[in-house]
């Protein structure tokens, strides 16, 4: 920056690298500890760094636990949680943020919306697990990837609503009404002016949207068994009744956080924007 | 589609009606009783200061605001309620509002792409109407890549390919550059003139509206104020504010008295009475105001100085002398009431000079200042 000491520059530093050890801590702990067999777990004091790393623990989650099934489970019901929320919630969001409604009726409606963020999530689990053990259609939504999906994109929705509303009013409205005038209806100006203007928004949304899914673990826990059960469950499952296997966990732990880190690296980009654009106008 | 259209086949233009239309935002009445023919061919201007309701007027038409009450017409079809999409028009934005994610040939191509236009047929349009506008070069160019005058002609150039019934243009020039405004309205006049098409132009600069129009529709609080030829409404503005707004500077509007002097009509200007002429004077029995007021209209090139007093000329004092280079504005102070005049540039006249100014009767105006109307 223009003007700025050395001094300055350094206390800087210094303050971000203090910040971002103590962020990253845990996280380094944790990939520490994963590399660490039986032996050196018990070592005291635990050692600061692995000194005899091992991939035993990787290799019993993949191989003998079959971990990588429940990573699919979590990939698969990330992105009907994030498709589901993101196409319903843009043609609220496009709806809202055009069609002025009687009474004011918009402001309530989003409002409402987002009250489905306010009550706690356990609120719904045992009439969601009640639910969702009926047979319908021949068809149980418990411990399904759609049953879980749609509990997941339905609680994002808010979400999804709030942001591409910041994103749609950015567009400017005479290039809508350009369209309109050169023909095209409401849903063809969305699809061809809106959608693709409001992309980098789109998709931060929908990478947001993707890790609250990946993340969620109360309702995962209660409406999945074993067939569509996801990563943070998976990760709580290596606490067995008589003990914990700690460098398992770990390992669980490493595993399930990587695909998301590199989501939000790659997609940095259109978060950092999409967020900032969202939030100003929004 | 072709249903929607009506009877009118592509590249027909047809002619604009509005029938008593109204439209009301909440308790604010934008446009009030709007009843204007746009005859086929027409280069119609929407001329009125920000806030008029012009730009209102413009938007019900092509459908992006509803229409209050009234009917609006294109060629024979009621289109109050179509949308935007059938009621085959073209507009042009003041933003340009150009598909900033398309390139300047998408962007040319898109009305016709909409209307599922054969490949080469759109091609060949794109080509023809790129030359038209002459943006050839700049096809594969996005819209951030182009310069104010630039994407001013892609804008044209979207609305032309289409060969619409009616061209809606909104304040298309005013974000170019002094210069590049004065060439390109030239270049709108010929468009319009070769398409022959209907257009319906809003502007708030007068000087655009004078040289665009074939006539022009000066609008003031929702209310349609006079529609002519620029010459007419210029030489005959109907109301205190078309006189007050044409022209720069403006018409001069003085209070006046109108009495008889030995028998013959005069107006009384401060304390000093000038013969009214036959014209005037018959007008003055049509002033529906109470006492003998009225509101005198002059046209700043109408008024002449004298150095000395004649007759039927009013005393003042110079108060502000303003050189134009080719002729100068010399504000005078008659007893309390400003007139301009515009005189030669080498006219004598100097701040604080006493001089007397006169006006030909047969070229002013009277107004009546209960209904602001024009009465002679």
């Amino acid at each position: 920056m223009v003007g700025e000491t050395t001094f300055e520059r350094v206390a800087k530093y210094a303050v971000v690298a203090a910040v971002s050890m103590i962020v990253l801590l845990p996280v380094y702990w944790m990939v520490n500890m994963s590399l660490k067999g039986k032996g050196e777990f018990a070592a005291r004091p635990p050692t600061l760094v692995v000194q005899q790393p091992t991939t035993e623990n990787y290799y019993d989650l993949l191989v003998t636990q079959r971990f990588y099934l429940k990573g699919i489970n979590s990939i698969v019901v990330a992105v009907i949680a994030a498709t589901l929320a993101v196409s319903i919630g843009t043609l609220g969001a496009y709806a809202l943020s055009r069609f002025r409604l009687p009474r004011n009726l918009n402001y309530h409606l989003l409002f409402t919306m987002l009250t489905i963020r306010m009550f706690p999530p356990i609120v719904t689990v045992i009439p969601l697990f009640a639910f969702y053990n009926r047979e319908i259609l021949g068809f149980k939504l418990f411990d399904s990837w759609l049953g879980l999906g749609l509990v997941h994109g339905f609680m994002e929705l808010p979400l999804v609503l709030w942001m591409m509303i910041g994103f749609f009013r950015d567009i400017p409205r005479d290039m809508e009404e350009a369209a309109l005038v050169d023909g095209d209806s409401r849903l063809a100006v969305l699809r061809k002016i809106a959608i693709p203007l409001a992309a980098p928004g789109l998709a931060a949304t929908f990478i947001l949207v993707f890790i609250a899914s990946w993340n969620e673990f109360l309702l995962a826990l209660i409406l999945t068994g074993s067939k569509a059960q996801t990563l943070p469950i998976a990760v709580a499952g290596q606490i067995a009744q008589y003990d914990v296997k700690w460098g398992n966990m770990m390992a669980a732990g490493v595993i399930t956080t990587v695909p998301v880190l590199i989501l939000a690296l790659l997609s940095q980009r259109y978060l950092t924007r999409g967020l900032a654009l969202g939030g100003v106008t929004g | 589609m072709m249903r929607l259209l009506g009877s009118r086949g592509e590249g027909r233009s047809a002619p604009v009606s509005f029938e008593r239309v109204c439209k009301r935002f909440g308790a604010v009445t934008a446009v009030d009783d709007l009843s204007l023919e746009v005859p086929n061919g027409e280069m119609l201007v929407l001329l009125g200061p920000s806030g008029c309701g012009k730009t209102t007027s413009l938007r019900m038409l092509a459908g992006l605001e509803s229409i209050t009450g009234g009917t609006i017409r294109i060629g024979e079809t009621v289109v109050n309620a179509l949308p935007p999409r059938a009621r085959d028009i073209a507009m042009v934005f003041q933003s340009y509002a150009l598909y900033s994610h398309l390139t300047v040939y998408e962007n040319l191509a898109y009305p016709l792409r909409v209307r599922k236009l054969s490949k080469a047929e759109i091609d060949h349009r794109v080509r023809d109407v790129a030359q038209v506008v002459q943006i050839e070069e700049l096809l594969d160019r996005k819209p951030r890549a182009l310069s104010g005058g630039q994407r001013q002609r892609v804008a044209l150039g979207r609305a032309i390919i289409r060969r619409p019934a009616v061209f809606l243009m909104d304040e298309p020039l005013s974000n170019l550059d002094a210069k590049l405004r004065l060439h390109t309205r030239g270049e709108l006049k010929r468009f319009q003139r070769e398409l022959a098409t209907t257009t319906i132009y809003v502007t708030h600069d007068q000087a655009e509206a004078m040289t665009l129009a074939d006539r022009v529709a000066i609008m003031n609080g929702g209310v349609l104020q006079q529609v002519g030829p620029p010459k007419e409404v210029y030489a005959r503005p109907a109301s205190v504010f078309v006189a007050g707004f044409l022209g720069s500077p403006p018409m001069n509007l003085l209070a006046v008295e109108a009495t008889s002097d030995h028998g013959a009509p005069s107006l009384r200007i401060g304390e000093t009475p000038i013969p009214a002429g036959d014209r005037l004077g018959a007008s003055i029995s049509r002033l529906r105001t109470n006492g003998n007021a009225a509101i005198l209209g002059v046209r700043p090139e109408d008024v002449v100085l004298h150095r000395t007093e004649e007759p039927g000329s009013v005393p003042s004092e110079v108060f502000v002398v303003e050189d134009l280079g080719n002729e100068r504005l010399v504000t005078l102070n008659a007893a309390g009431q400003y007139v301009v005049a515009r005189v030669h540039a080498d006219a004598p006249a100097e701040m604080g000079d006493r001089l007397w100014f006169a006006f030909d009767p047969g070229r002013a105006h009277l107004f009546d200042p209960l209904t602001e109307r024009r009465v002679d």
